[in-house]
């Protein structure tokens, strides 16, 4: 490893502590984190040579008072802690250590890191939501008994279905993109609502873990 | 006298209480409770951020007018110096405990 710059694309979503281990990682092996995008899991790290490398931490909170938003993030800044990535409208906030002199993590007991997990527990329920509320409208264009008797009916390609080898291949491979996208958006949905649910066990076991 | 549910406080509720008697602000009660333990409770950050949090919820302090446009200042309340006091006779109840067995 001894690039000037690597680019690493990783989601972690709710897995705050790994996700720092892992721009830790980097951090041992002489690499400063850039630039991070929680969105597109893009991460960019730069070779640094002797200087120092600032931890990087991460907290979770969404502030939607101006003024508040401006407190909370002097208050990081004044301990030492510069903002990198984050936003009134993004919840998840990276800092980076100013200096040496900082402190090692953003939080010192058991009890502030169940509070953290706590705040992602209301990210991933309101997630859910957001994603049921958005199924129940269309919920009704799937057609279910279709889908599990008969989802040859699903395609719309005549004859597709007597065709044969490359053939069939083809035209089925042509045509599977349209399905998905005629019958897609609830199954994205649904896919959202059962990964957020899977989040929401994941951070409420973490905040039982430390609330212990 | 019923005790109240929350007590006995953490040491960290505890230090914040007492900086908080003379109005400040985040960064300032972070110092202040270093300096009171003689630097043995250090508050990072984010728990400082919850813990202020949290302490709003209940009333023990309030935020304060002041000049800082960036900062908020806060000070504790009455009900935060009710609750102060009660955990320090507690504390007080426990050394005279461990007086009396000679600890």
């Amino acid at each position: 490893m001894n690039k000037d710059r690597i680019v690493k694309h990783r989601f972690f979503i709710v897995d705050i502590e790994k996700e720092q281990e892992f721009i830790d990682s980097y951090r041992e092996k002489g690499y400063k984190l850039e630039s991070v995008n929680n969105n597109t899991g893009r991460y960019v790290f730069k070779k640094a040579d002797g200087e120092f490398i600032p931890k990087v931490r991460i907290d979770y909170h969404e502030i939607a008072k101006n003024d508040e938003y401006q407190n909370y993030i002097s208050m990081f800044e004044d301990a030492g802690w510069k903002l990198i990535r984050g936003s009134k409208i993004e919840g998840t906030h990276y800092f980076e250590q100013v200096d040496e002199n900082t402190s090692d993590e953003l939080f010192s007991d058991n009890q502030s890191l169940a509070g953290l997990y706590k705040r992602l527990y209301g990210y991933t329920i309101s997630w859910m939501f957001i994603s049921l509320a958005l199924l129940m409208p269309v919920i009704s264009t799937v057609n279910f008994k279709m889908l599990f008797e008969n989802p040859k009916e699903l395609y719309y390609t005549p004859g597709l279905w007597e065709m044969k080898g490359t053939r069939f291949l083809s035209a089925f491979l042509f045509e599977t993109p349209f399905v998905m996208f005629r019958n897609g958006a609830p199954f994205l949905l649904i896919i959202c609502i059962v990964s957020s649910i899977f989040c929401a066990i994941k951070v409420k076991k973490k905040e039982k873990q430390y609330s212990a | 006298m019923n005790r109240s549910k929350y007590l006995p406080l953490t040491e960290t509720t505890y230090l914040i209480l007492v900086a908080l008697i003379e109005p400040g602000h985040g960064y300032l009660i972070m110092q202040k409770v270093e300096e009171l333990s003689e630097g043995n409770v250090r508050i990072a950050a984010g728990t400082m951020y919850g813990a202020i949090e949290n302490l709003i919820k209940l009333k023990w302090i309030k935020a304060v007018p002041s000049e800082d446009k960036r900062r908020k200042v806060y000070q504790i309340t009455d009900a935060g110096l009710d609750i102060l006091k009660e955990e320090t006779n507690r504390l007080r109840t426990m050394v005279a405990i461990a007086d009396a067995n000679k600890l």
